[in-house]
Formats: structure tokens, sequence, C-alpha cells
């Protein structure tokens, strides 16, 4: 693999985790540059991922929320010129030995942005509430019908992207607190080829996690109501692109 | 006497509606004039002012606005426009914050990226530094 590669790790209270995950990515992928983004973390993340001798660690001086941070990611792999990009989330639930399998799609030039999925293959029963469950499907049929394709894991935060996704996401990431289904469609209606992969995924390792059952009808709401509005704006015109 | 407080009873309304739209207009303008209040955000203010001044001092144009929209009730008609102006501002301060966000978004993290970029920088004169000190 030739190509320059960042993976942009985006971070918000995960001192306990980032170690370990940036152990994990030097040992997969020693060649690809690694880009921590701390969203303004409560507990010592900054510190930790200064000594954690990566590439860059982007400190964001307010929190700005997962679309934020990973937007800033997009910005610093863009404006340096980077080929690809993977993103990895600081909690440790991806696993850095799935990035080439990731990458192989953009790399055939048969993508543009690809999808770590935990749902396109057979997969041994993925845990988790009732809710969450109801709203992968739910996000499943909205968005597979809304951009028709099969799209199976909405919310997976695990993806990659080529050059031209990147430039188009550093500018326009969904600024949300859940960004990925939205991101789905964005890149649906501007005729980004997106591609899923089987991936499983560690379950968490520590911290806690974004969103609580309790929250999750919520959330399923917010999100459903953003992919409307998405879906209802005509494409980004190629001048603006 | 008599005359005023004849005049007092039947007007009554249109009277206490004047006094609290000119205070109101006084206030906006004062504050603009302070600068407490950016022209662009308060140009909406003067406007809806206006409007109230008008139709409190001249009830003819009340019943005819009331007439116009089929409401019986003259001075509901006020609270209406009031409501109504209450309500476009309202919408326009969240056109207003959700600019503002995008804005913080973006200085946030340009400062983040310049940040980096800095240290990146301090490193390399550091380093370009020490390699002076020892050819010397």
């Amino acid at each position: 693999m030739s190509a320059k590669a960042a993976v942009l790790v985006p971070c918000f209270n995960e001192e306990e985790n980032i170690p370990s995950v940036v152990a994990t990515l030097k040992k997969h992928v020693p060649e690809m540059d690694i880009i921590i983004i701390n969203d303004c973390s409560t507990d010592h993340t900054a510190a930790v991922a200064a000594a954690a001798g990566v590439k860059a660690v982007l400190d964001l001086p307010c929190n700005l929320g997962i679309g934020g941070a990973v937007q800033t990611g997009l910005k610093y792999a863009y404006r340096n010129g980077y080929e690809l990009a993977i993103k990895f989330d600081g909690d440790g639930q991806h696993k850095a030995e799935n990035i080439q399998k990731l990458l192989a799609p953009i790399e055939a030039n048969e993508a543009d942005v690809v999808i770590g999925s935990r749902f396109c293959a057979k997969h041994d029963g993925f845990k988790s509430t009732f809710f969450r469950r109801l709203g992968i499907r739910l996000f499943f049929l909205v968005n597979s019908a809304l951009i028709r394709q099969m799209i199976t894991d909405n919310t997976s935060g695990f993806r990659a992207y080529n050059r031209r996704a990147l430039s188009f996401l550093a500018r326009r990431y969904p600024s949300f607190d859940y960004p990925e289904p939205e991101e789905v469609i964005l890149l649906g209606k501007n005729s980004f080829r997106i591609k899923e992969v089987f991936t499983e995924m560690n379950p968490r390792q520590g911290g806690v996690s974004s969103i609580s059952p309790v929250k999750s009808i919520y959330y399923m709401i917010k999100v459903m109501f953003a992919i409307c509005m998405v879906a209802m704006r005509p494409p980004v015109k190629q001048e603006d692109r | 006497m008599y005359g005023f407080s004849n005049f007092f009873n039947t007007h009554q309304f249109e009277i206490v509606a004047s006094i609290c739209s000119l205070c109101f207009m006084l206030f906006i303008i004062e504050s603009i004039r302070k600068q407490l209040i950016k022209e662009a955000y308060s140009l909406i203010w003067v406007f809806m002012g206006t409007i109230l001044i008008v139709l409190s001092l001249a009830p003819s144009v009340l019943k005819f606005v009331s007439d116009i929209i089929g409401i019986a009730y003259p001075p509901y008609t006020l609270s209406l426009v009031l409501i109504t102006a209450i309500l476009l501002i309202l919408v326009q301060y969240s056109i207003v914050i959700s600019k503002q966000t995008e804005r913080i978004k973006e200085l946030t993290q340009e400062l983040s990226l310049l940040a980096e970029k800095m240290a990146r920088l301090q490193e390399r004169v550091e380093k370009l530094e020490k390699a002076e000190k020892s050819s010397k």
C-alpha cells in the first residue's frame, strides 16, 4: 500500500482506552498516520494522547460532539494531502486488523466510502438493547429506501474514505451528535459509491457509551428527522464541492 | 375635567396601548443608539414597533384590519399582531443562533488545527536551533 493514509480517532474521555487503541493500530497498520482528535475531554485524554506517540493530536478547545470532532480530523487529513482516511473509534470497539479489509474496495476503485458493518454477513448475535436493535433495523429500512442501496449498518462509525469523499466531507460533515446515519444519506444523495464490508466489533473496553438505552428513542427520532431533512435537500452542486 | 374622563373611558384601550407602544419604541431606539443591539438585528424590532404604534394610535386602522381578517373585537387584533411579531423574531433568533453555532464550530476546528501546526513548527525550530548551536 503506497497511498498516504490517516487513521482518525475521535476521543471523548477515553484516557483508559487510548493506549491500547494506539497500540493495536501501530501493530496492525504501522504505515498509517494516527490522528487523535480530543473533543475537549474532562479527564486526562489530552495528556494520554500527547504521550501516545502519534502523528498528531488535535485538541478542541470546546466540546463539539462527535460530528464536529470527526470533521476536524477530516479537515486535517484533507489539508495534509492524505489519499485515504479511516475513522476509528477511540473506545476500542473497532478492530485494527479489519482496516485493510475496509480499504480493499477503495483501492480496487469500487467504492468511495466503505462502512464496516456488523450485519452484512452472518453474525453471531450482536448484543444490544431492544430499542437499539429496533433503531438499527429502522435506519436500515429508511436509509436503504432513500438512497436505493442496502446499507445494513447505518450506525457503524468504522468507515474508510477515499480522497474524493474526504474533500467532500471535510466541508460538509454533518455536525450532529450522532452523524453516522445522516452521513450515509448525504453521501448517497451526492452519488458517492458506498460499500459495506463485514467486520466484527469488540464489546466496549472501558468508559461509558455515548448512548444510554433510555435516550435511544429520543436519539432515533432526532436522527430520523435529520435524515428526512438531508433527503429533502438537493445534491450539492459539482462546482460547490 | 368631565370631558377628559369621558374621552379616557371611551378610548382607554387605545391610550394605554399607545403609551406602551411608544415606550417600547423609545426603549428599542435607545438600545440601538447605545449599541446594545446590532443594527442588523434591530430592524425587525423597529418595524414591529412602528406597526404597533400605528395600530394603537389610529383605532380606525385597527378596526379596518380587524374587519379584513374577521375579528370582531379590535384589541384582540393588536394581541395577534404582537404574538405574530414575537413568533417571527424567535424564528429569526433560531436562525442567528444556528449560524453562530456553525461559526463557533469552524473556529474551534481551525484553532485546534492551528495549535497542532504550531506545536509541530515549534518542535522543528527547537531542533534547528539545537543543530545550529552544536555546529558553532
